[in-house]
């Protein structure tokens, strides 16, 4: 069984990459982006991708998302999903170019992590788990998303300033669109993050499970980095390429820290 | 059975001698009755600015050609010169039609207006009876083979026109104009264009401003905009997402100084800055400023320029879009000559033998 459902996720991967190649393909051509197409490589690899976390689900009877294997999984296909979802609302051509790597490199990394769940994670037959880290999880691909959204328009910005206008300039999302999505994707996340947050200290709470934690300060300082971009954002109003580089860096940030936090957690250590 | 076209274009003949064998939309019709006879079974006229073009099926192609020399000359009621006019038979025929479709041959290479020119002309001789079964698959082909370049080539990217060229920018840096308020500074030729153009592309509201509030006045009213006066557009400048300036002014009339005062209001909301006056308006250091973008018009015009370059180099793409469907139709065309050419009991074997082969 095990063997049969990964090929459901190598075939994923496959699509995945075929989808970056054609929109990778199409702007070296200076090509326009067809929608269809995007749809015919994205679609069936997210909906292999699903299958795969869903058979694993079921034959690990609980949510796949404790072990490292699982939760970079699970990352990755929040990204698509996060994509596919956004992609509904506003038309995002090329936003493959940027993020799907970032999707590849997750998925593939994971493929070489250990699968199997960590034996010293005391609360990993919680049902608070599988909440807390897949909602934790969707808030992370958001605010990865949300940085994906934002070095595109710092690409167009640069170009734009610059005077050096290139085919992509005029192939790429509108520079306000960009911002937009980028900055409701920041909220979505945070929002995502913060329930994320308190399903995980309730969580903690209900098993009786205390004590400081390295990964808690962290998360605060985390969601209180996106807070303080939101304030700036709905509150004072502020645009441009700031914001752009306060996502960007903010989610640099968390990708380079993360490992590190983790190991050093108690209650994350995978 | 032979395809032609006989005309004259911008390529071959200056506009004094093209206006002069031009043929008003309201006397296609009687001309191609006039034409109408034993020898132009079918033809379609296609007049436009740069072009005077007659399409024909007809039985000899000397004949068919002869007619039209003087059937022009007749209509124009002047003497031709026959070295501005070509006369295209067959496959060439076939290729001149695809290309003038797809904007190929048009002065501007790539522009779109031709392609509807040539469905009016085609749709006029259509409704007129006029067309047979060559023109209308020839002219149906033709506007396939237009869609086709225009989705699979970049020959109509980029605007190669100033005014053109600044509307796309905007449109890339605001997406929607709907809620995006336009300034017009000096109410020049060159900012009404620029205006038409942005509000063709749903721009919201306009403002207009300019030393004669006259002038402001009747433009904004032409616009649908509202004029406000000299003296306090710098006051008013905040609510503008994209200024265009093209005043007559000596001097620069907008500094970074006096920007610098605006955009604490703007909260780092983008400004695209148009310049297209000579000498130019705004000071070249506003450019500095966050969030705003400055483009004069050298810079637009170097776009301008690189888009037209770029169109020629998609040319050789193009054309082999349409070298394979020129062949294509080529076949099908020699086919129903050949059928043609066939005893009616002959013709009815043949459609048996389809017949039973498709089964």
């Amino acid at each position: 069984m095990a063997v049969s459902y990964h090929a459901l996720l190598w075939a994923a991967i496959f699509l995945y990459t075929a989808s970056l190649f054609y929109a990778v393909g199409r702007l070296a051509l200076a090509r326009p982006y067809h929608r269809g197409a995007k749809i015919a490589f994205l679609l069936p690899g997210f909906l292999l991708h699903t299958a795969y976390i869903w058979e694993r689900g079921l034959s690990e009877g609980r949510c796949p998302v404790s072990s490292l294997f699982e939760a970079m999984t699970f990352i990755a296909w929040c990204l698509v999903a996060l994509h596919l979802a956004v992609s509904l609302f506003a038309q995002l051509n090329y936003l493959t170019v940027f993020y799907m790597p970032i999707v590849l490199i997750v998925q593939l990394a994971a493929m070489v992590v250990p699968a199997n769940r960590p034996r010293f994670v005391e609360w990993q037959d919680s049902s608070w788990l599988g909440l807390h880290a897949s909602i934790i999880t969707l808030g992370y691909a958001a605010f990865g998303l949300a940085g994906a959204v934002a070095l595109m328009y710092l690409v167009q910005e640069r170009q734009l300033r610059t005077h050096r206008l290139t085919t992509s300039f005029m192939l790429f999302p509108p520079m306000l669109r960009l911002e937009n999505v980028q900055a409701w994707l920041v909220f979505g996340g945070f929002i995502l993050f913060t329930a994320g947050l308190l399903s995980g200290f309730f969580g903690l709470h209900v098993l009786k499970m205390h004590g400081w934690d390295p990964k808690l300060s962290w998360s605060i300082g985390v969601w209180g980095m996106y807070l303080v971009f939101l304030l700036g954002r709905f509150l004072a109003g502020m645009q441009g390429r700031w914001m752009a580089w306060f996502s960007l860096i903010g989610w640099v940030f968390v990708v380079s820290t993360f490992w590190l936090v983790n190991s050093l957690s108690r209650f994350h250590h995978y | 059975m032979h395809l032609i076209v006989l005309g004259l274009s911008h390529s071959t003949a200056p506009v004094a001698i093209r206006e002069r064998f031009a043929i008003p939309a309201g006397d296609v019709v009687a001309c191609l009755d006039a034409l109408s006879g034993d020898t132009i079974r079918e033809a379609v006229i296609l007049s436009t600015c740069n072009r005077v073009e007659i399409y024909a099926v007809c039985a000899r192609v000397n004949e068919a050609a002869e007619l039209l020399f003087s059937w022009l000359e007749k209509h124009a009621g002047t003497p031709l010169d026959r070295s501005h006019f070509y006369l295209r038979e067959g496959v060439e025929c076939i290729t001149h039609l695809y290309e003038v479709a797809a904007g190929l041959d048009s002065m501007v290479v790539g522009e779109t207006e031709i392609l509807g020119q040539v469905k009016e002309a085609y749709r006029v001789a259509h409704e007129a009876r006029r067309t047979g079964l060559g023109l209308n698959k020839l002219f149906q082909s033709a506007f396939s083979v237009a869609k086709e370049i225009r989705s699979h080539t970049r020959i109509g990217m980029g605007s190669v026109s100033v005014g053109s060229v600044a509307v796309d920018l905007a449109c890339q840096i605001f997406g929607d104009l709907s809620s995006r308020t336009v300034l017009l500074v000096g109410a020049g030729e060159t900012s009404e264009t620029t205006a038409r153009a942005l509000r063709s592309r749903g721009a919201g509201s306009l403002l207009v401003t300019n030393r004669s509030s006259e002038r402001a006045t009747s433009l904004a009213a032409s616009l649908d905009g509202s004029a406000i006066a000299w003296e306090e557009w710098l006051l008013e400048c905040h609510r503008a997402d994209i200024l265009v300036s093209s005043t007559a002014a000596q001097h620069v009339v907008l500094t970074r100084n006096a920007l610098q005062h605006v955009l604490p209001r703007r909260n780092g909301a983008p400004l695209f800055l148009i310049d297209i006056a000579v000498p130019r308006d705004i000071s070249r250091d506003v450019s500095q400023l966050e969030g705003v973008y400055l483009y004069d018009i050298d810079d637009l015009q170097i776009i301008a320029d690189q888009n037209l370059a770029s169109r020629q180099k998609e040319m050789a793409v193009c054309k082999q879009i349409i070298r394979s469907r020129v062949d294509k139709f080529e076949g099908w065309f020699i086919q129903q000559k050949n059928q043609l050419a066939m005893s009616p009991a002959a013709r009815k074997l043949e459609g048996w033998k389809r017949a039973s082969a498709s089964v």
